[in-house]
């Protein structure tokens, strides 16, 4: 397939999208997303003094598997 | 005793660096909310650290420095951090609210001087302090990040928001033992 099939396919493909409206501005958040918030916040593995070293660890490996998919692709 | 990074991190490093320097900040963004993760499938992919300061030129020249010695580039829109790095460019930067970036070791650490909604003051006396290897790392509380991502409300904080609810959603589900709205979809098919 050539650049410009290659330019028109994408365009095609894209299109419900670029017509799609994205809201912005202020947005609220219902009670049962604050009170599942509440809930996380109060668990005691994130209390001050947690040990997060593991999800450090995870973002690492996340970094590493993007950017392998990225060279391979 | 909190457990070692299996080998050395750059956020860590940094957050270490600004202990050591005595800069005040607080993880907020997206990489604030995966400290507050239960599991490592509610981690969200990022590259990016954000981190909100009090507007304090010292503080800010502190954070700069420490940047700067653990190899980070200090970017300022699309132009490096001005020269000389001094106490009155640390004050045109505060007073106008700018963003710096730093950038280094595969990762970008956006030092922000504004959080929609919030004072510094206000999500400091709030904040969580967890470990990261050995280096304490203050994070702001969770409930302060996602109002702050409410009140910005762009198309990209509406998005996270929304995958966020969900992903606490399906969290209680399984807790809950009961079966999540994808695995009754393949159940049918």
């Amino acid at each position: 397939m050539d650049d410009d099939r290659e330019y028109e396919a994408l365009v095609r493909i894209l299109e419900p999208y670029r017509n799609m409206r994205i809201e912005t501005g202020p947005a609220v958040l219902s009670e049962d997303y604050l009170r599942m918030i509440e809930e996380v916040a109060s668990a005691p593995e994130n209390q001050s003094g947690a040990d997060k070293t593991w999800m450090e660890t995870a973002q690492r490996e996340f970094r590493e598997y993007f950017a392998r998919v990225a060279r391979e692709n | 005793m909190p457990a070692k990074t299996e080998r050395l991190e750059p956020f860590p490093t940094l957050a270490g660096a600004f202990a050591r320097a005595k800069v005040r900040f607080v993880v907020i963004g997206v990489s604030g909310v995966n400290h507050y993760a239960q599991t490592a499938g509610l981690v969200f992919a990022t590259q990016d650290r954000d981190l909100f300061l009090p507007p304090d030129p010292a503080n800010e020249l502190r954070a700069w420095h420490a940047c700067r010695r653990e190899g980070f580039e200090l970017w300022c829109g699309d132009e490096p951090l001005g020269q000389p790095m001094d106490r009155v460019l640390a004050e045109q930067v505060v007073s106008r609210r700018a963003l710096v970036r730093a950038d280094g070791h595969g990762l970008l650490v956006d030092l922000t001087l504004v959080m929609a909604g919030f004072t510094f003051e206000k999500v400091w006396s709030r904040r969580r302090v967890f470990k990261v290897g050995e280096v304490n790392v203050p994070v702001a509380s969770l409930k302060d990040i996602v109002a702050s991502k409410a009140a910005a409300g762009r198309p990209k904080d509406r998005l996270f928001l929304a995958t966020h609810e969900e992903a606490l959603r399906e969290l209680g589900r399984r807790r809950r033992g009961r079966p999540s709205a994808d695995s009754k979809e393949h159940r049918h098919r």
